[in-house]
């Protein structure tokens, strides 16, 4: 009963916001093709949807430790599947991707297998075993498995460490989509931003988190799908851009044939298996991106929110269909606007460039002739002197930034104002998203896992539910606080989240469940030596000569190919070195292995 | 583990997890190191191995994780460990 009432409120839910959302904007759309100025249609249909998310957010109060921490355990797998995609979407998959094809294909093939694995590898190997073992989240877990404090203090420290800086970077990008939708300075943005993330999150804790990222992603699929689904009927009559990117990526190679002249060959033109990269830099990406994805804390905890271990699983199953939804239309965007740039903007005189080249020329995304386009004197200025030039644009005087082509894409499609305010919105629901659920993922950390399993305090649940709201402002401030005077360290330490999360915690998981003979001294050495050797990397691609030994190469995201194998190899070597674990410390790995059955942490116990 | 039917569920569930992993490890990385191979034919206006790696390897990922969820549940049920 609890369950059908659980899948229809949030069916309900679902439905009222998605019919509410599309009348909104049809009539918006409707209002922009009789005149109505596009700046006043992103700032009604920004401040409504934003409205809506704090709305829904403050009704999902709650006082009850299960409803704030787990949902109540509750949630139907497919709700907790969006749950899940949205907390991890982020700007990350949203933005990013399609510019990783447009940019660097290598690297976006990579992200995008690594990000299916890491959803089969949480399926197949976490996501059941964490749900048994009744914990609230990765450190609770650790903690229970193995026993003692230093594994949990480790932990905690990781989850911090990995999630923290992302959180910012998160914010980072909601502020400036909330910036551009509303029309407000940087500084309001960040401060709507920050009062959006503590109501929604501080008041219902994941009960809320769950609600709003169901109408989150929602918003986030409809602006991603809607401008490509558009351009691929328009183009290729047909209503599938994820099949139908190939026909404009041999358009564009054709196009490029048929100027006859030397025009550089376009990054979306050749085959994208084997553009760019090495095999070595494509594995490293793969591997990173499944164990790191699996392991990320704040992905994780979700598989404690529904009824049991195969719900669990089945959770991580429904996550990846929903990611895929979006990852699956990422080439389509590079391709169309590749093909499209071809057509209708190169070999152009320079003077007729349309306004949208010089709209994200300003945001510092597009260059010209190796200028920001700002202006036509700008561009022509800096054309003028390059030999051969004709006054019209050459497709090697072209270049954009794969950060920026989601939100130019709509323009660059030639698509209505409307669509352009729709993807701008989309992209600030998934970085809104992704930055509640991590920031309440190490509030949850430090807050319950650590504070409230401490014996000398033993707090009660009540406290907890204190000290963990109050971890969580302090964390959205501190974020903020990073977001407006760092931006551009938060966003260089953003992908340390997915590998910390690889390096350091991902052995300390794996051996967790599969290898009864781990130890909690080898759990708290493989940490330690994952996050020490991963963050070395990390911090000597930021900071050159931070190592020693002089730079190794590898890049934030790859960096824990280093610290995962030597993380692997102290936990197991140390826990060889040990005492084997005590009979009840092997039955606890047995009890969280077998489906049926008690989880080995009561909900009474642990509040 | 209480009983040899639960340690035979447990070694099923163990190789079924490693075979899930080993298949869909080869089936993720495999287009794009033969991808050479490959792209000399094209599907829906992309080489093969483009095609493999961005379309059609997501697409069997996402059958396999549900077809994994479905074999795991069969066997807890057919050794009487399931949570139901």
């Amino acid at each position: 009963m609890a369950r059908r009432s659980s899948a229809t409120t949030y069916g309900r839910l679902a439905t009222l916001f998605a019919v509410a959302f599309a009348i909104l904007s049809a009539i918006l759309a409707l209002l922009g093709y009789f005149g109505l100025p596009a700046n006043v249609l992103g700032s009604v249909l920004g401040g409504a949807v934003l409205l809506a998310f704090g709305a829904i957010g403050i009704n999902a109060a709650t006082m009850q430790t299960s409803e704030f921490y787990l949902a109540a355990r509750a949630l139907p797998p497919p709700v907790n599947g969006i749950a899940s995609a949205a907390a991890v979407i982020s700007g990350t998959l949203f933005l990013g991707l399609a510019g990783s094809y447009f940019a660097d294909a290598n690297a976006a093939v990579a992200i995008t297998i690594g990000w299916c694995l890491g959803f089969v590898v949480l399926a197949v190997c976490f996501a059941p075993y964490f749900r048994k073992s009744g914990a609230f989240g990765v450190v609770d877990f650790l903690g229970v498995r193995y026993g003692g404090r230093a594994v949990r203090l480790a932990a905690a420290l990781v989850v911090g460490l990995a999630l923290f800086a992302a959180t910012a970077a998160a914010m980072v990008s909601a502020a400036t989509l909330t910036a551009l939708l509303l029309g407000i300075s940087a500084g309001t943005a960040v401060a709507v931003v920050t009062a959006l993330i503590v109501v929604t999150a501080v008041f219902g804790g994941v009960r809320a988190i769950t609600r709003t990222a169901m109408v989150e992603y929602i918003v986030l699929a409809a602006a991603f799908l809607v401008p490509v689904t558009i351009v691929a009927i328009r183009e290729y009559a047909s209503p599938l851009p994820q099949l139908t990117f190939g026909f404009a990526l041999r358009d564009a190679a054709l196009l490029v044939l048929a100027s006859g002249r030397d025009l550089a060959p376009p990054p979306t033109g050749q085959s994208w298996a084997t553009a760019g990269g090495g095999e070595f830099t494509f594995l490293a990406t793969v591997l990173t991106l499944a164990a790191g994805v699996a392991s990320l804390p704040h992905l994780l905890m979700r598989s404690a929110t529904v009824r049991g271990p195969d719900r669990a699983r089945r959770s991580a199953a429904w996550g990846l269909l929903f990611v895929l939804l979006i990852i699956a239309a990422a080439p389509a965007y590079a391709a169309f606007a590749h093909f499209l740039i071809l057509r209708e903007v190169v070999d152009g005189p320079i003077e007729n460039l349309p306004d949208w080249i010089f709209t994200f020329g300003n945001l510092g995304l597009i260059r010209i002739c190796g200028v920001e386009a700002v202006s036509v004197d700008a561009v022509l200025g800096a054309c003028s002197g390059a030999a051969g030039f004709t006054g019209n644009l050459a497709a090697s005087d072209l270049s954009m930034s794969g950060d920026g082509l989601v939100l130019a894409a709509p323009a660059i499609f030639d698509l209505p104002a409307v669509a352009s305010a729709l993807v701008a919105l989309g992209a600030l629901a998934a970085t809104l998203a992704a930055a509640k659920a991590m920031a309440f993922a190490v509030a949850s950390a430090i807050g319950h896992d650590l504070y409230g399993s401490a014996r000398e305090v033993h707090p009660s649940a009540g406290r907890q539910l204190i000290v963990t709201r109050v971890l969580l402002v302090a964390i959205v401030l501190l974020a903020a606080w990073l977001a407006s005077d760092a931006p551009d360290v938060a966003f260089a330490l953003a992908p340390a989240a997915i590998s910390l999360s690889a390096g350091a915690l991902f052995p300390a998981l794996i051996l967790a469940v599969w290898w009864k003979r781990a130890t909690a001294n080898g759990a708290v050495a493989g940490i330690l030596t994952g996050l020490v050797v991963t963050g070395g990397l990390i911090l000597d691609r930021r900071y050159p000569g931070f190592l020693p030994f002089g730079r190794l190469g590898f890049s934030e995201l790859t960096a824990a190919i280093g610290g995962m194998p030597l993380g692997f190899l102290a936990a197991i070597g140390v826990s060889l070195a040990s005492e084997p674990p005590a009979e009840e410390r092997q039955g606890i790995v047995d009890a969280i292995r077998r489906p049926g059955g008690a989880p080995f942490v009561q909900e009474s116990e642990s509040l | 583990m209480r009983d040899t039917s639960e340690t035979a569920w447990w070694r099923k569930t163990r190789q079924l997890a490693l075979a899930t992993l080993a298949g869909l490890c080869v089936v993720g990385v495999l287009p794009r190191l033969v991808a050479g191979l490959l792209d000399r034919r094209a599907v829906l206006g992309l080489p093969l191995g483009t095609f493999l790696a961005v379309v059609a390897v997501p697409l069997v990922m996402l059958i396999a994780i549900f077809a994994f969820t479905a074999r795991q549940r069969g066997l807890d049920r057919g050794h009487h460990v399931s949570e139901d």
